[in-house]
């Protein structure tokens, strides 16, 4: 042996070799455990989205597993609750990003070669783009994921136990005097939301630059046979029919007049806990309307 | 910089250069090589401001020269100049906006754009840690001039060396702060026989599973902690959960990184000091600065308090040492006040404890062994429960939202959400690793841990897929912002 690394005595070998063959061990029965649990127990029943549950897992499930899904909702968090996961349809798949939106969602279905019938796209977040470093860790060493299940996010132990003890929400219609003293209390924010955001537009190159992004996504599905509908999603009061959403929303309708915008009916209100996410009961009953909306529409 | 040390160029790099470093041919070059590494890895994180870095290290060397080398007339004024350039260096980089509102600062150099860039300049990434390794020099060798002597009497030896120890890459950033007589003596070419392979990857390890498992999945559970609107809605038992998460997470964070720091140096064939020694099992607030980010803490008394006269002179002087320094360390991790006011606390406790102490031992030394136990235990559980709150003043931004967030724990509010359960589960598991891994650490179990450690290669095994079956979302290490 080079005197160089005669110092490689047999306590190092010793150690080393226990670390590689406890390491062989465990990750054998990681990956071992993992596959059973996606066949044969509650695995595969969950499909988090939001609570502590992490984006990159979120893509993950879409990625590697639900891609036969007929109908594919994109969207930011505050969609999180179209439908709640313990009502959703199992023809239905979400793709809901927490602090990106619609098109980091759109960008997924491209990468993953994913051809569902219909892919209904939420455009109040769509300004924020595509989430790339997002993207880019899923599809990082995408083969290896593929082949070990453990290594994927949505198999990380900790995402594991949020999907065995994230209980599904209730649907039951939170009491009015709750609601009404949450909108109270939210009232102030709002207003110095509105404005701080008073007269901040976004420049028209920039819609454009979005706008480009979108059709060169949608362009693809379409060629893979899917039907695009855009939706938006439901404002609080004292943010209805703001400027510069109506701005956003002529010009997506002058861009793709193709795709139907789905408005919410303004008949109903929709309880937003913070005044931007859903309830579980709102969401629920936002999800069926735009359902219906979908089947009024023949698509 | 922020996820460098867990990318693949950083082990790529890594690999690379230990392989040259250790080529027979190359042992002439290890310090050169070292330092363009060390360099390389620093331009990329902080651009021009490796400038900064280089000045810092050029002033180092000349004034530390001078303080072992110069006349003995001059050899003190050298040392303090050299003290007065790196102190006003780190106080215009990185307290200037304390201290100087921009208004003011615009006023007196008339809004000229050069003034107001530098200003405006982003916080040099590292620079606490590297002007106060350039203080550590300057003072070790106007106190122990041999330290330089017993190398070549050459400036251009000398300020190579200066150069390794600022810029080593793996405490340049966020320590350990190594000091002048403890690294500089260790500089010489080093030999690949000589590596401890053993304790080189045992600390990595455990140094990343304490990054990648404990703090990085901790840094989600406690990331309701920066919303002050989301705490109403929060249950206050999850709220003071994410408290003892944090105190966990901010363990686990730093000594997972000074563990990989100690790791890389050992790889390299440098020594750098131990940073934590179970600190959360201290059983005074004493007692928990000689075990909590221990190379900050014995800087600050080798250079700063026993200076200052330490505990030698009248008791009211020494509750103000105890004062003044941990106040200097308080602002030593920030410009702002939140931190004085953190090492104020930790002051004001140390010197509260001086008074009482001895009076206190009086009491339990006539007690049965068992009350001088559950006493002992008490004692612990009190300290890391102020060291604790005291941790709010860290992750909180200002004293206000700390009073507001105490207001919400006390109101003790039940609120049931879906996730409310499994963060309280996943928490109380993180916090409890790390409470294991000091009472493994501790010498509590100490026979059991002899025994373990024979096979303590499979545990490393085990927390080698841990890192990739359990890692949390990636965030920057705490410390880097310091």
């Amino acid at each position: 042996m080079p005197s160089f690394i005669s110092n490689f005595n047999a306590l190092h070998r010793q150690w080393i070799l226990q670390v590689f063959i406890s390491f062989c061990i465990c990750m054998l029965i990681a990956n071992a455990g993992v596959r059973y649990l996606q066949k044969h127990t509650w695995w595969a029943k969950r499909d988090l989205q939001m609570g502590g549950f992490q984006n990159e897992a979120i893509a993950e499930q879409y990625t590697y597993g639900k891609q036969k899904k007929d109908i594919v909702i994109v969207g930011s968090s505050v969609s999180t609750q179209l439908p709640p996961e313990g009502v959703r349809p199992r023809h239905v798949g979400t793709i809901f990003i927490q602090g990106s939106g619609g098109m980091s969602g759109l960008e997924l279905l491209v990468r993953s070669g994913a051809a569902p019938k219909l892919v209904l796209v939420e455009i109040d977040f769509l300004a924020r783009g595509v989430d790339i470093a997002l993207i880019d860790t899923i599809y990082t060493a995408n083969l290896i994921k593929k082949y070990i299940p453990a290594l994927r996010y949505e198999n990380n132990l900790v995402n594991l136990f949020s999907k065995r003890y994230i209980k599904t929400v209730s649907l039951k219609p939170l009491p009015q005097a709750l609601m009404d003293k949450v909108n109270l209390q939210l009232a102030p924010r709002i207003d110095a939301e509105l404005k701080a955001a008073a007269g901040v537009a976004l420049p028209e190159s920039d819609i454009q630059l979005l706008l480009n992004m979108i059709e060169a996504r949608t362009r693809i599905l379409s060629q893979r046979g899917c039907k695009i509908v855009f939706f938006a999603l439901p404002k609080h009061p004292k943010k209805v029919d703001l400027p510069g959403d109506l701005r956003w929303k002529q010009k997506l309708s002058e861009r793709f007049p193709h795709y139907p915008i789905i408005e919410p009916n303004p008949n109903t209100s929709y309880f937003l806990v913070d005044g931007l996410h859903f309830c579980a009961a709102s969401g629920k009953a936002y999800f069926d309307y735009l359902m219906q909306e979908i089947k009024r529409l023949g698509l | 910089m922020e996820n460098f040390f867990i990318s693949s160029i950083f082990f790529l790099a890594c690999i690379g250069s230990l392989l040259i470093y250790y080529l027979p041919f190359s042992r002439r070059l290890q310090i050169p090589l070292l330092i363009c590494v060390s360099l390389g890895i620093y331009w990329l994180a902080a651009g021009n401001l490796i400038f900064l870095l280089l000045f810092c290290c050029v002033n180092t060397a000349i004034f530390s020269y001078g303080a072992a080398y110069a006349a003995i007339k001059w050899r003190k004024k050298m040392m303090i100049t050299g003290i007065i350039i790196n102190i006003s260096l780190l106080v215009f980089f990185k307290y200037k906006r304390l201290f100087i509102p921009s208004t003011l600062f615009a006023g007196w150099f008339g809004n000229d754009p050069v003034w107001m860039g530098i200003y405006q300049l982003a916080l040099p990434i590292g620079i606490s840690f590297y002007v106060f390794h350039g203080l550590s020099l300057m003072i070790d060798s106007y106190l122990n001039p041999v330290l330089l002597k017993t190398s070549e009497h050459s400036f251009l030896k000398h300020l190579q060396k200066t150069m390794l120890y600022l810029v080593f890459f793996p405490q340049l950033v966020a320590g350990p702060i190594a000091k002048g007589k403890f690294f500089y003596t260790q500089i010489k070419p080093k030999l690949f026989a000589n590596i401890d392979w053993t304790n080189a990857l045992r600390a990595l390890v455990q140094g990343y599973f304490l990054k990648e498992v404990i703090a990085n999945n901790l840094n989600q559970l406690t990331a309701p902690l920066s919303y002050p609107e989301a705490w109403a809605h929060t249950a206050s038992n999850e709220l003071l959960w994410m408290v003892i998460g944090y105190s966990a997470q901010i363990f686990a964070d730093f000594a997972g990184y000074s563990l990989i720091a100690i790791g890389l140096g050992r790889l390299y064939g440098y020594e750098l000091p131990i940073n934590f020694n179970c600190p959360y099992f201290a059983h005074s607030f004493s007692n928990f600065w000689t075990r909590w980010h221990i190379s900050l803490s014995s800087w600050l008394r080798d250079y700063l308090y026993i200076p200052l006269g330490g505990n030698r002179i009248s008791a009211m002087r020494t509750y103000a040492n105890l004062m003044i320094v941990m106040a200097i360390g308080g602002l030593w991790h920030g410009p702002e006040w939140k931190y004085v006011t953190w090492g104020l606390l930790h002051g004001s406790a140390l010197a509260i404890e001086r008074l009482l102490s001895g009076r206190l031992q009086f009491i339990t030394i006539y007690l049965p062994t068992i009350l001088q136990a559950v006493i002992q235990v008490l004692r612990i559980l009190f300290v890391f429960a102020f060291v604790t709150f005291a941790w709010l003043f860290f992750r909180l931004n200002s004293v206000q939202e700390v009073i507001t967030f105490v207001q919400h724990v006390q109101a003790w509010r039940m609120v049931y959400t879906p996730s409310h359960q499994a963060s309280l589960l996943l928490l109380y598991i993180f916090s409890g690793t790390i409470f294991a891994y000091h009472l493994l650490n501790s010498g509590v179990l100490s026979t059991m841990t002899l025994r373990l450690k024979r096979y303590d290669g499979y545990l490393a095994g085990l927390l080698l897929v841990l890192c990739l079956i359990a890692k949390g979302k990636e965030n920057a290490f705490i410390y880097f912002q310091f």
